[in-house]
């Protein structure tokens, strides 16, 4: 058992450290408070460097990096700015993700490299009435010659707004319930497509999340991913490998919230002593810290399980449930550490209270992750009555 | 990067589930509730090295590392937690700091022993007014020709009835708080040593803890653990690597509870399905394996490191900390999947519920282990 990052994963992950806090911390108010502000100096630079392509191999124009380094970075930029971080998450993870593993060569060919090149993806799945309940899904594709015709309205879409490839679901089988789910890649643009206005959200602020509108939508069946009806299995894979970038997310969020406490609880004087000397300031500390490695060490392992090509699902829902629950406790903490210092605006704990809440829905709410794992040990439980029970998870 | 555990390791892991599934599981129940010490599984633990996980083959050890001893104490704790504790007392409190402290000679005289298992070691720091606050020991040893002569009473020592050697620590310079305190190795037959009657316990019944007095008993100088006056390294070197045994054993017990827990569920049926199909009961079991596995990765973090020969008290202090937490939550819950049945002894869960309290109080209670984590941050 070795917890040690390889040399390449450090050097990346100490390179996006240098960058996320020398040149995007300092941004990440603005983009914050500013309405209409987005990271997208920072999106270029990053396109740059090359963290717009980190999960794509090289020969699509990519880096190539593995799941690890991937969360890694998500981590270090969240550390900065949540919203730069998903922005760059949904891209890298649920945007080229599912082209990637489920994507025809041509699709390969023809999205990855304008992927890697700065051209944002996004990842439209929810509507109106479906969340968590993916089935239930109405936006239509119905096959007209070459084409499919899509109509319908869709959700809380990330980067919409910016986004030039989308990964789109829709009912090619309306009668079907999930398996009549279908995966397309639709690009902004498109006749028909209407993108929302960003909405005005409690956290996340630099960060656009759009609804859209398809009214006779054409894409062309070369666009479809994967067979009819395979739509359901597509999303999903793509929100086990989203749910480690959320994890992350929620750690580099956290552990920015126990820094600053701690560089707070080091300066402030009450009662003639520093809070860092005080005991229940101590005890705070000390809850938010565990939270936080812990957090750590669980998206590690998923993401670890993930680049050897072994089951992640249940690994990656318990990072995802545990992390985004300590990034809420880290940073209510956080705040209660500042005092009323924490409740404005010069100083950033509050953006990370209000950032860090979402991470407990999206991408699958706590509550779906905690089926998604229940299922799995009644799973492994099963099989391992079973005397061919083989494989299984290391733990 | 790599989250399984190597061949060694693994191969250890299967000697260990064998030995509790021959010598313990058949019996767990019943020695809990007789509160019977199983000293008739020692010898099958022993022979496969579990007495000296990480001590060196010359030295009588298995010559393997802290992981392996993690993963084998928890996987022990997971049958009976009772049995955890006794073989952590003698892995990290007794033989760790012979390992790191003691003369070629100690090792040969006192080490060697323990780590074959033919001798058990206890620990005996605590005092009646002295527990998270170690330097008011009370405890004398008082220069004596070329010896010690030691004087005092300890209390609720770990393995204190069946113990063939104590480590002991009494005061040298009583004015020094801390800086005043050294080891001592104490044959359990050495004249003088006078055991207590056994104390009856919330859970461990079958750990035996009891009060032991130490009434002017003369030791020898090669008795002497470290330099005189720096038994408070002999504590810290011993009680870190405690820490990561007690955050094992809790990680342990909860997953005890935790595989009860998930096997009722399956059975069970009310409302006509399955527990395990009802979304309150999935609820429970999801955030349960969760907080297991994110302790359990916090406890083998902590051992990594110092398999790799890095600083280990705040990781040690972090990983019991979460560890113990959890286990009393977990163990707790895993009642709750049970409901009623999970209050009677004879479903087999309530006494991990038992077992999980005294892993926030042992080895450094919960409070003075954030001192400690916050401590690494605020004077980083």
């Amino acid at each position: 058992m070795d917890f040690q990052l390889t040399e390449d994963q450090q050097q990346l992950r100490d390179m996006t450290r240098r960058l996320a806090r020398e040149e995007f911390a300092p941004l990440a108010a603005q983009w914050d408070q500013t309405p209409g502000a987005y990271p997208l100096d920072a999106l270029a630079k990053l396109t740059e460097l090359g963290f717009l392509s980190l999960a794509i191999p090289e020969e699509y124009g990519g880096v190539g990096y593995g799941a690890v380094a991937n969360a890694l970075v998500v981590e270090e930029l969240a550390y900065a700015s949540a919203a730069l971080a998903i922005m760059v998450g949904v891209h890298n993870t649920i945007g080229a993700g599912p082209i990637l593993k489920f994507g025809s060569e041509e699709q390969k060919r023809e999205f990855l490299p304008r992927m890697a090149a700065g051209e944002l993806g996004a990842f439209s799945l929810s509507e109106p009435d479906a969340g968590s309940d993916v089935a239930v899904l109405t936006t239509t594709a119905r096959r007209d010659g070459d084409d499919y015709v899509l109509n319908g309205a869709k959700n809380w879409v990330t980067n919409g707004a910016h986004a030039q490839i989308l990964i789109l679901f829709a009912k090619t089988d309306p009668a079907a319930g999930a398996r009549g789910i279908t995966g397309f890649i639709v690009e902004a643009g498109t006749p028909g497509l209407e993108i929302g206005k960003p909405e005005d959200k409690m956290g996340l602020r630099g960060s656009d999340t759009v609804a859209l509108s398809l009214t006779d939508v054409r894409v062309p069946a070369a666009r479809r991913l994967a067979e009819e009806g395979t739509g359901m299995k597509i999303a999903l894979a793509a929100l086990d490998g989203g749910r480690i970038g959320v994890a992350a997310q929620a750690t580099g969020v956290a552990q920015a919230a126990l820094d600053e406490s701690v560089r707070y609880a080091r300066q402030r004087r009450t009662f003639g002593k520093l809070l860092a000397d005080h005991g229940p300031l101590q005890t705070m500390l000390a809850e938010m810290e565990r939270r936080v490695t812990a957090s750590r060490l669980l998206y590690l392992r998923a993401a670890w399980l993930r680049e050897q090509g072994r089951r992640f699902a249940a690994e990656a829902a318990m990072a995802k449930l545990y992390a985004t629950e300590a990034a809420t406790y880290v940073t209510h903490r956080a705040i209660q550490v500042h005092g009323g210092y924490g409740y404005v605006k010069e100083y950033p704990v509050e953006r990370y209270y209000r950032d860090a809440r979402v991470f407990e829905i999206y991408e699958g709410t706590s509550e779906i992750q905690r089926l998604v794992i229940a299922r799995e040990l009644v799973r492994r439980a099963a099989e391992a009555e079973t005397p061919a029970a083989s494989g299984g998870v290391p733990s | 990067m790599n989250f399984d555990p190597t061949p060694a390791q693994s191969r250890f892991l299967e000697n260990v589930r064998a030995v509790l599934r021959e010598h313990v599981a058949p019996h767990a129940e019943r020695w809990d509730r007789e509160a019977h010490f199983p000293a008739e599984a020692l010898p099958a633990f022993a022979a496969i090295g579990a007495t000296g996980v990480y001590i060196p083959l010359e030295h009588g050890g298995r010559g393997l590392d802290t992981v392996a001893y993690a993963l084998a104490i928890e996987e022990i704790s997971s049958v009976l937690p009772a049995l955890g504790i006794v073989l952590s007392v003698n892995n990290s409190l007794l033989a760790n700091p012979i390992e790191r402290f003691g003369t070629p000679e100690q090792k040969s005289a006192f080490l060697e022993p323990l780590a074959k298992g033919s001798v058990l070691g206890a620990f005996a720091l605590t005092e009646a007014e002295a527990g998270s606050d170690a330097t008011r020991i009370t405890t004398r040893a008082v220069r004596d020709g070329s010896g010690y002569r030691l004087d005092g009473e300890k209390v609720m020592v770990t393995n204190g009835g069946p113990a063939g050697l104590f480590l002991v620590t009494a005061a040298t310079e009583p004015g020094k708080l801390g800086r005043g305190l050294t080891a001592f190795l104490v044959p359990g037959d050495a004249p003088g040593v006078k055991r207590g009657p056994r104390d009856e316990t919330l859970g461990l019944r079958s750990s035996d803890v009891r009060p032991v007095r130490f009434a002017g008993v003369k030791l020898g100088a090669e008795h002497r653990l470290g330099e005189e006056n720096h038994g408070f390294a002999v504590i810290l070197e011993a009680i870190n690597a405690g820490r990561i045994g007690v955050g094992a054993q809790a990680v342990g017990i909860a997953r005890g509870a935790l595989d009860r827990a998930v096997a009722y569920a399956r059975r069970r049926r009310q409302f006509d399905q399955a527990l395990a199909d009802i979304p309150m009961v999935q609820q429970t079991l999801g955030t349960m394996a969760t907080e297991v596995d994110a302790a359990r990765l916090t406890v083998l973090y902590a051992a990594a490191r110092r398999d790799r020969g890095e600083p280990i008290a705040y990781d040690a202090a972090r990983a019991k900390l979460q560890a113990s937490q959890m286990c009393v939550q977990v163990t707790s819950a895993a009642i709750q999947v049970h409901g009623g049945w999970g209050y009677m002894t004879a479903t087999g869960v309530e006494r991990f519920y038992r077992d999980a309290k005294v892993t926030e109080l042992y080895e450094g209670a919960s409070e003075l282990l954030r001192i400690l984590v916050a401590a690494s941050l605020t004077r980083g």
